[in-house]
C-alpha cells in the first residue's frame, strides 16, 4: 500500500515556526544561553581563527601597538601598586600588630585564557573564554585584562566560561573613585563599552582612576578597573554628580585575559 | 532547494559574521551577512522555502546574538513579509535590491529589540548603529553578494524574473 505524503500548507508551517520562535523567546534566558554555549563550543576553533586574523587585521604597526600594551600594562601595574600600598598604609596606620600578606594576589592562582568572542556593543557586554570549571573558574571571580579589572565570570561550563564585563548593563561593582580614601560607591554598567557612576558627591578630574573595592575572598586589594571619560550634574540633584567610566583597557582588542583564582583549594 | 548547501552556506556566513567580519568594520558597523542571505531568499526563493529559510537564519543570528529568540522571530515573520511581498514589487535591480536590504535591515533591528523587551535581560542593541548603520553597510555590500550567493544556491534569479513577468 502507497503511504499518503502529509504536505503541511505554507500557512500551518509559518504558524508552527512562529511559535516555536516564541517558545525561545520566552524561554528562561539560562536555558537558551546553552544553545549558543553550544554553538560556541562546537566552532570554537574556527570562531578563534577568526578573531585572530581580526586581531592582526586591526593591528596595523604591530611593534607600536607592543609597545603602547606594554606602557598601558606598566601604568596600570603601577596604579595598582600604589593603591594596594595606598591601602596597606592605611592598615599599617590602624592595625599595626597585625601581620598581612604582602601582595594582593599573592594567595591567588592567575589563570590565562583565551578570548573566543567578544561581545561588545548593546547593553550585553560579554567575553567568551576557553577555560572553564576544569580549571577552577568559578561564578563571580575577577577577570584582568592588561592588569586591570575588566568584568566577573557570570557562566562556567566545564571547558568554557562567560566574563560579564563591566560594562554590561548587569553588571555591578563597589568602587572606589577618584582618591582610595573616599567610600566605596556602586558603578552600574551602561553597555556599549561605558559604566556609571551615579549620584557621587564630589566631582572628580577627567582620566582620573576608578578602582574596584577589595572583595575579601575574591579581590585581597583595591584595582583598577577604569577612568572618568566623563563628568556631568545629576538632572533632578545638582548636588550631584553622574560619572561615566570607561574601562581602563581596549577590550576589543583582548586576544586573552587573566582569572583571578583565589579559591585554589578546590 | 539545495537544502546541504543552504546549510554550508548559512553556517560560513554565521562563522564570518561572529567574529571575521569585524576586520572591515567602519565606525564600528559591520555589515549583516544574516540579513543579506535573508534579503535573496526571501526574494527569489518560493514562499515555502523562504518560510524556512528565514526562520533558520535567524536562528542562526540568535546564536551568536546577544539572546535567542528575538531575531528568529523578526527574521522569520519579515523575511516571509518581503517573500509575499516580491510577488507584487520587481526588484530586479540592484537599487531596488538595496532599498530592500536596508527596509528589512531597520525593520528586522527595531522588531528584535521591541521582541526582546519581553525578555527577562533585554540585551539587543537600541543604538543608531545597529538601526541605521548595520542596513545601510548591507545595503551597500548586499546586493554584490547576490549573484555568488546564488550561484552557490543554484537559484535562478533571472528565470524568476521571466516567469513573473509573464505572469503580467
Amino acid at each position: 500500500m502507497a503511504r499518503k505524503r502529509r504536505e503541511i500548507s505554507n500557512r500551518m508551517l509559518l504558524v508552527w515556526l512562529t511559535l516555536a520562535g516564541c517558545i525561545l523567546l520566552l524561554a528562561p534566558q539560562k536555558i537558551t544561553g546553552k544553545f549558543q554555549g553550544a554553538f560556541t563550543h562546537a566552532f570554537r576553533f574556527p570562531l578563534r581563527l577568526g578573531r585572530s586574523v581580526t586581531l592582526s587585521a586591526r593591528i596595523k604597526n604591530t611593534s607600536d601597538y607592543d609597545s603602547q600594551r606594554t606602557i598601558q600594562q606598566y601604568e596600570n601595574h603601577i596604579a595598582n601598586l600604589a593603591a594596594e600600598l595606598e591601602q596597606k598604609n592605611r592598615q599599617l596606620e590602624a592595625l599595626a600588630k597585625i601581620r598581612y600578606r604582602q601582595h594582593g594576589l599573592e594567595g591567588a592562582a592567575l589563570v590565562v585564557a583565551d578570548v573566543i568572542t567578544a561581545n561588545l556593543s548593546g547593553p550585553r557586554n560579554e567575553l567568551l573564554i576557553n577555560r572553564g570549571q576544569n580549571d577552577g573558574l568559578r561564578l563571580d571571580q575577577f577577570v584582568l585584562g592588561e592588569n586591570s579589572i575588566i568584568g566577573t565570570i557570570s557562566y562556567v561550563w566545564a571547558k568554557q566560561a562567560r566574563v560579564k564585563l563591566i560594562t554590561d548593563s548587569s553588571s555591578r561593582l563597589a568602587v572606589i573613585p577618584i582618591k582610595s580614601g573616599q567610600k566605596p560607591v556602586w558603578m552600574f554598567g551602561a553597555g556599549d563599552g561605558q559604566a556609571v557612576i551615579r549620584w557621587a558627591k564630589a566631582e572628580p578630574g577627567l582620566w582620573e582612576k576608578v578602582l574596584v573595592q577589595a572583595y575579601p575572598g575574591r579581590l585581597d586589594c583595591p584595582m583598577i578597573t577604569g577612568r572618568v571619560s566623563e563628568c556631568k550634574r545629576n538632572d533632578k540633584n545638582a548636588l550631584l554628580w553622574d560619572i561615566t567610566v570607561r574601562p581602563d583597557c581596549d577590550v576589543a582588542m583582548l586576544g586573552s585575559v587573566t582569572v583571578i583564582v583565589t579559591d585554589t583549594s578546590r | 532547494m539545495h537544502w546541504l548547501r543552504f546549510v554550508a552556506l548559512l553556517l560560513v556566513a554565521t562563522l564570518l559574521q561572529a567574529d571575521l567580519l569585524n576586520a572591515i568594520e567602519v565606525a564600528g558597523i559591520k555589515p549583516d551577512l544574516h540579513l543579506i542571505l535573508l534579503a535573496l531568499f526571501a526574494i527569489f526563493c518560493e514562499p515555502r522555502e523562504a518560510i524556512i529559510t528565514s526562520f533558520s537564519i535567524g536562528l542562526t543570528a540568535d546564536l551568536i546574538g546577544p539572546s535567542m529568540g528575538p531575531g528568529t522571530l523578526s527574521f522569520g515573520l519579515l523575511g516571509c513579509g518581503l517573500c509575499y511581498l516580491s510577488k507584487y514589487i520587481s526588484l530586479r535591480r540592484m537599487l531596488f535590491q538595496a532599498v530592500a536590504i536596508f527596509v528589512l535591515g531597520f525593520t528586522t533591528a527595531v522588531f528584535a529589540y521591541l521582541l526582546s523587551l519581553f525578555q527577562t535581560q533585554p540585551a539587543y542593541p537600541k543604538s543608531l548603529g545597529a538601526f541605521l548603520g548595520t542596513p545601510l553597510y548591507s545595503a551597500i555590500v548586499g546586493p554584490f553578494l547576490f549573484l555568488p550567493i546564488a550561484w552557490w544556491m543554484h537559484i535562478r534569479i533571472q528565470r524568476r524574473h521571466s516567469r513573473r513577468r509573464s505572469n503580467y
